[in-house]
């Protein structure tokens, strides 16, 4: 019965083209407004995530502190207050979010200035640096401002103390090797790290963003003089330093993996990574994130997804409207067909399910143009924009479901005013 | 003989509780047995629509007992009455009521579709059926592309979709010219001598009721009279 009602459903609209199209259209109208703005939206959604993601949205700041309370007298060793993470906290917290933690990134700052060829007598032959001990994850969480253009990051066997591994600049490379970065890698520098002198060897090259910014310290330099980052391995860095507070880890950056709250996972794990301290602990562990702006970006996407949803709604109404108004045209054109088929045994809910099924299809159709059209809107405007395309998968199945329940509501009454018709008067109907 | 059609007393009143109430019928009482061709005439205004529409149930008496197949249909409701249209009841209207936009094949296939038969044996009903009203040759064809003559045999192959008790035509050939009024009426002769299908011919034409095996006068919503017609067993 349902495929015959189908295929009475399609004769029907064949039969009135330019009428079930006219229809439609308001079907058609309301759901390409929405899928062209949700697929834009969408896309500017995706496309400002990344953005943000550079900034540093989804990045988490872990510290631990000495809580205020501690008492210091003057036979306290205050290298002794140090703070420190415990050593199985970081594989504890992995282990147990390795869902929502994208990278862990641990650092450690030391006194670098100078980065020369080893055996090079030309002086101008230089490039200011200053020194950072990293691990890998480090380049995950900061991709965004040290992206690697030329050879690899530090692997995790390259973390023993000995291994005199960097990854410089573009910027130095420019200063050392006439900007060739392929002829750079697995090329010695010299470079000076707290007021010693140590051989490494280039294995990456990072695109540096930050450093040529305006404001960065960069423009009253000339492009020579100007300071970049050259990362080393953090074991090697922190076997090369005195610093008491630099050899213990106090604080470390997560990324958290994309599609996390990071809002609420920033509270779950300051309570969970203080749970792993002892009950007694001088230490307080406070997670950071850049609240802010999540809370802001998730605005901007309210406000807009409520404008959408509002022109929608319009749109699908005024469709629907249009269904229910062209439902009931047809059924009284079709009264003597209804009688007809009354008179040969139709049952009430033959004559509603025929009809619901008519108005469904229309409906549906009409929702299935609109989404092609949308898309080609979308797709017109990302292109316009100079925007990639994410598709919005959700907003085509809530379309497509959406003018599915346009057509059984707007369907509805007409077609139970059919099957209530007296078949009587329906087949005298002239 | 069975009794097919049993009504007893059946009177029908319109603008029921109002001053201008109306009686069309006054009390009919009318027996059809099994394989009786049997016609109504009557002039326009005499009932015959309205008694029509009962037997056919499509509308229910006022009063009176009406059984069908010796099961009281009087009072059934209206999804019920459909059920019983569909298996014992074959409609033929003067104006055919072909469901448009739909191929001969398809309309006879609608009576089967309400009875809930499957599409393959639907069909193969179907082209039984036109073959045997001489309409082979134009199954596929839709309702506009098809004469007079040529809609109504394929109405009396839908009326007989699904073998019915009895087959109710209501003036079939008021809109068809002499010629091919002729074929229809062979077609029904035929359908009552060779199947032995009880046919209730309306109509307002004593020449065609006097065809038929019995035939009912109705005046002002009264039987006045019967007599035999030609065509008697």
């Amino acid at each position: 019965m349902l495929i015959e009602n189908i295929k009475m459903a399609f004769a029907s609209m064949a039969a009135n083209k330019l009428r079930t199209f006219l229809t439609m259209l308001g079907i058609i109208i309301g759901i390409a407004a929405v899928i062209a703005i949700m697929t834009v939206g969408n896309s500017m959604t995706r496309e400002n995530q990344e953005q943000m993601s550079m900034f540093g949205i989804n990045v988490m700041d872990v510290n631990i502190w000495l809580a205020d309370k501690v008492e210091v007298d003057e036979n306290t060793n205050t290298e002794d207050l140090i703070p420190e993470f415990p050593e199985d906290m970081m594989k504890k917290m992995v282990t147990r979010y390795s869902d929502e933690i994208e990278a862990v990134s641990v650092t450690s700052w030391l006194n670098g200035n100078r980065a020369t060829l080893p055996d090079s007598t030309n002086e101008k032959q230089y490039a200011n640096i200053q020194v950072q001990g990293v691990n890998p994850g480090f380049f995950t969480v900061q991709k965004a401002n040290y992206p690697i253009i030329e050879g690899r990051i530090f692997s995790k066997n390259e973390l023993a103390e000995d291994d005199y591994d960097c990854v410089v600049s573009d910027r130095l490379v420019n200063n050392l090797f006439n900007g060739d970065t392929k002829a750079a890698l697995g090329k010695k520098i010299d470079v000076s790290v707290n007021d010693s002198t140590y051989t490494y060897t280039i294995v990456g090259v990072y695109r540096d963003a930050m450093s040529g910014m305006e404001g960065m310290g960069g423009a009253a330099l000339s492009e020579q003089d100007i300071t970049t980052m050259l990362f080393i391995p953090y074991q090697n860095g922190i076997a090369l330093t005195d610093d008491p507070y630099a050899k213990r880890l106090q604080s470390f950056e997560i990324s958290a993996t994309p599609g996390t709250d990071v809002i609420s996972f920033t509270t779950e794990l300051q309570d969970y990574l203080q749970s792993l301290l002892p009950e007694d602990t001088k230490y307080q562990v406070s997670v950071y994130n850049n609240q802010q702006w999540i809370e802001d970006s998730n605005k901007a996407m309210e406000q807009m997804t409520l404008a959408i949803t509002a022109i929608g709604a319009i749109a699908l109404l005024v469709g629907g409207i249009g269904v229910m108004n062209i439902m009931t045209v047809s059924i009284t054109e079709r009264t003597r067909e209804i009688g007809t088929r009354k008179a040969l045994g139709a049952p009430r809910r033959a004559i509603r399910g025929q009809f619901i099924t008519e108005a469904v299809i229309m409906s549906v159709t009409g929702g299935v143009i609109g989404i092609v059209a949308g898309l080609l809107i979308g797709l017109g405007a990302c292109h316009l924009i100079s925007m990639k395309m994410y598709i919005s998968w959700q907003s085509i199945l809530i379309s497509f479901l959406f003018s599915f329940v346009i057509g059984v509501f707007f369907g509805f009454y007409p077609a139970n005013k059919a099957s209530k018709m007296d078949p009587i008067d329906a087949l005298r109907y002239e | 003989m069975t009794n097919i059609i049993h009504l007893e007393k059946i009177v029908k009143k319109f603008y029921i509780g109002t001053e201008n109430e109306l009686e069309v019928l006054h009390g009919i009482d009318l027996d059809i047995t099994k394989g009786e061709f049997t016609s109504i005439v009557g002039e326009s205004g005499s009932g015959k629509s309205t008694l029509m529409n009962i037997i056919g149930l499509l509308d229910r008496p006022t009063s009176g007992t009406y059984e069908m197949l010796s099961v009281d249909v009087s009072n059934m409701r209206d999804d019920d009455l459909a059920r019983v249209r569909s298996r014992q009841v074959g409609f033929v209207f003067q104006t055919y009521n072909l469901i448009p936009r739909m191929s001969a094949l398809k309309n006879v296939e609608v009576p089967l579709l309400y009875a809930g038969i499957s599409q393959a044996q639907r069909t193969e009903r179907a082209e039984e059926l036109l073959e045997m009203v001489g309409m082979a040759d134009r199954m596929l064809h839709q309702p506009d592309e098809l004469s007079g003559g040529q809609k109504q045999r394929v109405a009396i192959a839908r009326a007989m979709a699904n073998d019915p008790a009895i087959i109710l035509a209501d003036e079939p050939t008021g809109a068809l010219d002499s010629k091919t009024s002729r074929l229809i009426m062979d077609l029904f002769h035929k359908l009552h001598d060779e199947q032995g299908k009880t046919i209730l011919l309306i109509t307002h034409s004593q020449p065609l009721a006097d065809e038929t095996g019995r035939i009912l006068t109705l005046v002002d919503g009264q039987v006045v009279g019967e007599r035999r017609g030609t065509h008697a067993h």
